[in-house]
């Protein structure tokens, strides 16, 4: 497997939601969403209609977040064997890289194995470092099954050697933190104008 | 001020290479004088009156009557989040609109240039002269076409100074235009592509000296957003 990452530019994401690459990976997602954890937070809709807006609303509002942050903070791309599989939401702020969200596909064969390899997660971890990163943090549903996959991850990634660049012997989850916004008193159409969102806060170190 | 071809003149080759430079590159300008006839083919929203994909050089017949009530822009974009971490929920604005257009669709008083007016990287931020295109009067402007999206959804804004009437305009064609006429992702290639909007699906207003036409799409309509991620061909007809 060859893996690169990118950090993604504004017309990467363009191309990316025209070519149905972004569908596919929302589509590969969303399983996690309709687990019922993720709440498309500060959206003044029932979980019904959330539910019911269809595919192509839902891959339109994962394309505005995504320019978003390639136009305010940062997204990657990872690729398997020139396939995207992976993009990451999130930014830097005092040397400290925050993950935000993570919308991820299967790869040309079909599977996710990929995640378990090592050099996946040494590739992106140096994407973090070369940004000026020391330090991760990452930011998970109350609920979400990713929860446990990072405890998993730990065991798994902790003992191999070769898995050098994030520590996953480090990774300690911090506590739930509250995060709130608000639209700044404007009137967003479908937008609460003041919400409050709880997360679980890992943390990690790189080697 | 670059203007869309007018339809009730003759159409000269000259006309056809002021506004069309260099779109078929993406947003690096091109010299006139390089660009050839088989580009053209790949950029009109329309041949032979006729909105269908060209490809080749060979399987269309082009008339300079084509080129008619046609140009073009290079769509750009803004965001708007309610913060930069997760759960942020985020507003855009994705097209071509002057800074007052901008500001009408502002959630807020923020206003910007999105896009530019013109094809290649020479266009302006003053609009296009629209004059005497479909049933738009002398000294109309374009000034605006923008997604305003936000959550599941939002309003596509058609927006002119100088118009007279809701029914100006009867229909719109706007075309994709990829680099060279195609991209290709994972083995699948996506040709140039036309897009035809019906002015009966929007809605008519007026603010001012702003002429708007607008409609919603998303959660709860028949209607997607407009694609805005390449330099764009119109047409209004």
């Amino acid at each position: 497997m060859k893996f690169v990452d990118k950090v993604l530019t504004e017309q990467d994401i363009h191309q990316i939601y025209v070519s149905g690459e972004l569908e596919r990976l929302y589509v590969g997602s969303k399983g996690f969403f309709n687990k019922g954890t993720y709440n498309y937070p500060g959206l003044d809709f029932t979980d019904e209609e959330i539910d019911n807006a269809g595919d192509q609303n839902h891959v339109d509002f994962w394309y505005n977040m995504c320019l978003s942050y390639v136009q305010n903070n940062l997204a990657f791309g990872m690729y398997v064997d020139d396939y995207l599989v992976n993009i990451a939401l999130g930014f830097i702020e005092n040397n400290e890289w925050h993950l935000c969200n993570t919308l991820i596909g299967p790869d040309k064969d079909g599977t996710r194995a990929f995640m378990r390899n090592y050099e996946y997660h040494n590739i992106r971890g140096n994407t973090e470092k070369g940004l000026g990163a020391t330090i991760a943090y990452s930011y998970v549903d109350v609920g979400s099954p990713i929860n446990d996959t990072f405890m998993a991850y730990k065991n798994h990634f902790g003992p191999i050697e070769e898995c050098n660049v994030k520590n996953w012997n480090s990774i300690r989850h911090v506590g739930q933190v509250t995060q709130t916004y608000n639209t700044g008193g404007q009137d967003w159409d479908g937008v609460k104008s003041e919400y409050s969102v709880v997360f679980e806060k890992y943390c990690m170190e790189y080697y | 001020m670059s203007g869309f071809i007018d339809n009730t003149s003759n159409i000269d080759a000259a006309e056809i290479a002021a506004e069309y430079r260099a779109p078929d590159q993406g947003v690096s300008a091109k010299s006139n004088y390089n660009i050839t006839w088989n580009e053209y083919r790949k950029m009109t929203p329309r041949a032979n009156q006729s909105a269908n994909v060209l490809t080749t050089a060979s399987s269309q017949t082009l008339q300079a009557q084509d080129f008619g009530g046609s140009a073009g822009f290079v769509p750009g974009a803004r965001t708007y989040t309610t913060g930069s971490s997760k759960g942020a929920t985020t507003y855009s604005h994705s097209g071509v609109a002057t800074s007052v257009a901008d500001q009408y669709v502002s959630a807020d008083s923020s206003s910007a240039n999105v896009g530019n007016f013109g094809l290649g990287s020479t266009g302006g931020t003053s609009g296009l002269d629209l004059s005497n295109v479909a049933s738009f009067p002398s000294g109309t402007t374009f000034v605006g076409l923008l997604n305003r999206a936000v959550s599941l959804g939002g309003y596509t804004y058609f927006m002119t100074t100088g118009a007279n009437a809701a029914t100006n305009w009867t229909t719109m064609y706007i075309r994709t235009l990829y680099p060279g006429g195609s991209i290709t992702v994972g083995g699948t290639t996506l040709y140039n592509i036309t897009t035809t909007v019906e002015r009966s699906t929007f809605s008519y207003t007026t603010d001012g000296s702003l002429q708007i036409w607008s409609r919603n799409y998303g959660l709860g309509t028949n209607y997607a957003a407009l694609l805005m991620a390449y330099p764009t061909s119109i047409e209004f007809a």
